[in-house]
């Protein structure tokens, strides 16, 4: 049993991993700094999150390595 | 720890609040007891760096002296492996404690401008991953390719030395001095420490060595794609894929990127196993056998679309789908040479490792070599992911080194895996496929010829040979398929056969090498022209304010359009050659990648010198001065040489002496015309050698006269920010060792009762 649960854990763990170098944890990052913030209003639908991250990559692109 | 036993600066900012009286926080680093408690030498520890030392050791000396029918190529992970764990150990941890000395109690940009968008405390191991997948691309897969040239030894040894002496020790340092600087970008840092003159060279550097760098990259494109209908159909296939992944990620299910990179993938294998079918139809035939100049069209067109295109549309989707694919072609790759262990072809030391005539790429091994492996041992594009995205993403000062040093070593493992993928190809096929066309005639029985003219001691092919291997992976030519990559493809097809599929998945492994290839090189072509256009708008912006105005779409159309038409030109240029393009502008490329690492060294070394470093500063003052060496030599043979094959302005007069003297035909050059465009093309190429040159002397002279002030105290400006001081605890290494897995537990218990304190997403209850 304990054997099945680390592996279980490690795969959870290499999941999160994966998740975060795609970056597909942005919302969660997004919605853990809207909560401890504070802040009055409502957070983004994690539509609209989307639409106003790729709207700021268009105005501030990054780079990427040969 | 033992680096924060030198406090240097100023007393931090308490911004803890009134909270922090009551409950105070555990501390925000390791206690330097603890450290030294778990970094204590014991019998187990000694023993085991002693085994990797021998093996390593033993790796090496397989390599370099014992010489027996083959060597094999699992020494090459024995070799490079074992040094290094011993770099990253003993140098990077040297270079840590005397250069950099981090101080985990001052709070990163990534804590401190929290933002939960581009400022987020990342956990280390994803960041790692995250900075490696935006490092690595084509380059280290290429060079080495070409290096093999000279045999496998000269390259190896270049590319292990080099990565821990300079390539790592420039990616770490770079990061770690952006840390420090809110993530400012090199360019901002540049004029920061340089001043005008300075920071306006290293922009005109950065920019132009930035297109050059595009569009030789996209000339491996072109080169691996050209009358290739099965790498053209399934390559062509990734934007329509891309596209529809962008339209699922903005209506159908918004933020699901790991879910829609797994379809993407899942289609993009559909999209290789497809390409034999439609490469076997005469309508395959018709539509996608692309002749090189055209292919060289449509990526200008394609470079342009995706540039002016919402990032969500094509760019966006097709980077989830490069990194997707990069990591787990290398984790792949790696487990095949492992089980494989492949015996490489390639003697250690060619014939072309004392000449100059190589039908690669020409030139001697000193400084040729180090320029052509590029990206594999040092790398000056880094220095522009290192600084500005990476930065903001940092939990602790103390990890940039397993970030930045421990990224670049992963690199240059890719590139010791792509070398002895090319080493283990038959030499014959090797030179058949890597000589230009004029040189071949692009027929099997003149590269079988022209293989025999060269007198290489055992090399030889039979045109049945090269015939047969282009069957074997599908295609109606292997001969001068210049450009690294469809070597690099043969090679890992020939590998990976043999673990899954045999001789019947052959053609199958070699398109799927081609695509990923190209895939990461078009992404990076998408980038750079995107990154290019904003540099350029900003500078335009001095000028007419508006085309600082990121919406105004006919300004954003004009500075897209002079970017492409800048590298779309010397692409078209190269595909045009007669002397063929990659063996006279790969130099280029590489000369201009290791310039501007020459740059990024220059301004770590202003920016150590100010801090009152002394002696500590040869750690960048000697690979600075190395690749200033490698590479102004090279511009300087490249400029001067009277060699025609190597000095693009000895090649320039001679073909223009000809022409004047009524000749039709000159070497490689078959006709006025093809004469014509050698007098022109060899006039861009010294010209941009002689530009490049220029702005990057400019820099270093800059640099080291700053230097020298600041050696004798003068002029010693702080560009750091103020210190804040951290609230946030993270371990420094890729594991955590027991007195940090305590205070990670001790963490975790402080931010139970301050929840507003804890940025993980874990933590958060949801």
């Amino acid at each position: 049993m304990a054997l099945t649960s680390t592996l279980r854990s490690m795969l959870a763990s290499a999941c999160r991993i994966a998740r975060g170098v795609l970056g597909s944890d942005a919302y969660d990052h997004y919605l853990r700094h809207h909560e401890i913030t504070g802040c009055a209003h409502a957070p983004l639908s994690e539509r609209e999150f989307w639409r106003q991250r790729y709207a700021e990559q268009d105005a501030n692109p990054g780079s990427r390595c040969c | 720890m033992s680096h924060n036993a030198q406090p240097e600066e100023p007393e931090a900012v308490d911004r803890n609040g009134s909270a922090a009286l009551t409950d105070p926080h555990p501390p925000t680093a390791l206690p330097a007891e603890d450290y030294a408690r778990d970094h204590r030498w014991t019998p187990a520890k000694i023993a085991i760096w002693a085994t990797i030392a021998l093996l390593g050791g033993l790796g090496w000396v397989m390599l370099a002296l014992v010489r027996g029918e083959h060597v094999n190529g699992i020494w090459f992970v024995f070799a490079s492996v074992c040094t290094y764990l011993i770099g990253y150990r003993f140098y990077s941890k040297y270079i840590q404690d005397n250069l950099v000395r981090p101080d985990d109690r001052r709070a990163t940009p990534a804590e401190y401008a929290y933002d939960g968008k581009d400022y987020v405390p990342t956990d280390r191991r994803v960041l790692y991953g995250h900075h490696f997948a935006a490092i690595a691309g084509a380059g280290p897969l290429v060079g080495p390719v070409l290096a093999a040239q000279m045999g496998y030894l000269p390259g190896t040894i270049w590319i292990i030395v080099g990565v821990i002496l300079a390539g790592a020790v420039q990616d770490y340092l770079v990061l770690a001095i952006s840390t420090r600087r809110h993530g400012r970008s090199l360019g901002q840092m540049a004029r920061d420490e340089l001043g005008l003159v300075g920071g306006i060279a290293a922009f005109v550097a950065t920019l132009s060595i930035m297109l050059i760098i595009v569009a030789i990259l996209a000339m491996v494109v072109v080169n691996a794609l050209g009358e290739s209908a099965w790498g053209v159909f399934s390559v062509g296939l990734t934007i329509p894929i891309a596209l529809f992944m962008g339209f699922y990620l903005r209506f159908i299910r918004p933020g699901k990127v790991m879910e829609v990179s797994a379809i993407g993938c899942a289609m993009l294998l559909a999209a290789i196993i497809g390409g034999r079918w439609v490469s076997e139809s005469d309508w395959g035939q018709t539509l996608f056998h692309i002749d090189r100049p055209v292919l060289a069209w449509m990526i200008i067109g394609y470079g342009f679309l995706a540039a002016v295109l919402p990032v969500w549309v094509l760019l966006a989707p097709r980077d989830y789908l490069s990194t997707f694919m990069k990591v787990g072609v290398i984790v792949m790759l790696a487990l095949a040479i492992v089980l494989v262990r492949p015996a490489l072809q390639a003697p250690p030391l060619s014939e072309y490792a004392s000449r100059a005539d190589g039908p690669v790429f020409a030139g001697p091994l000193f400084p040729f070599l180090f320029v052509t492996i590029a990206c594999g041992a040092l790398s000056g594009f880094h220095a522009l992911i290192s600084s500005g995205t990476t930065p903001k993403l940092v939990e602790k000062e103390s990890q940039t080194r397993m970030i930045g040093y421990g990224g670049m070593l992963m690199e240059s493992f890719v590139a010791i895996m792509a070398l002895v993928a090319a080493a283990s190809i038959d030499r014959g096929i090797y030179f058949a496929m890597n000589s230009s066309f004029a040189a071949t005639g692009g027929t099997a029985e003149g590269a079988a010829q022209f293989i025999s003219s060269l007198g290489l001691t055992g090399v030889s092919v039979e045109p049945e040979v090269l015939e047969h291997t282009a069957q074997q992976v599908g295609e109606h030519s292997i001969v001068s398929r210049t450009g690294g990559a469809p070597t690099l493809a043969l090679g890992l097809a020939g590998i990976m056969k043999r673990v899954i599929g045999g001789d019947a998945m052959m053609a199958f492994w070699y398109h799927f090498a081609i695509m990923f290839e190209a895939l990461f090189i078009l992404t990076a072509v998408d980038a750079g022209t995107r990154v290019a256009r904003f540099m350029l708008s900003d500078v335009l912006g001095n000028v007419y304010q508006r085309f600082r105005d990121p919406k105004w779409t006919a300004g954003a159309w004009i500075t897209t359009a002079v970017m492409v038409a800048g590298w779309g030109s010397i692409l078209v240029m190269g595909v045009n050659d007669p002397l063929g393009g990659i063996n006279t502008l790969f130099p280029l490329f590489g000369i201009a990648n290791q310039l501007l690492a020459a740059i990024a060294l220059s301004i770590c070394l202003v920016v150590f010198a100010r801090k009152g470093r002394r002696w500590t500063l040869l750690i960048i003052a000697v690979p600075m001065l190395f690749t200033a060496v490698i590479t102004v030599y090279g511009s300087y043979l490249k400029i001067f040489s009277p060699v025609p094959a190597i000095g693009y302005w000895a090649n320039h007069q001679m073909f223009k002496e000809a022409l004047a003297n009524g000749e039709t035909s000159l070497g490689l050059a078959g006709s006025v015309e093809e004469m014509q465009t050698v007098v022109f093309n060899t006039a861009v190429q010294g010209s941009l050698s002689i530009l490049f040159v220029v702005c990057a002397l400019i820099v270093m002279i800059v640099a080291v006269w700053r230097t020298i002030q600041a050696l004798r105290g003068q002029n010693l400006l702080n560009t750091e920010e103020e210190p804040v001081e951290s609230v946030y605890y993270a371990p420094s290494g890729l594991g955590a060792s027991p007195s940090e897995k305590a205070l990670q537990a001790q963490w975790a218990q402080w931010l139970s009762r301050h929840p507003e304190k804890d940025f993980s997403t874990r933590g958060g209850g949801h």
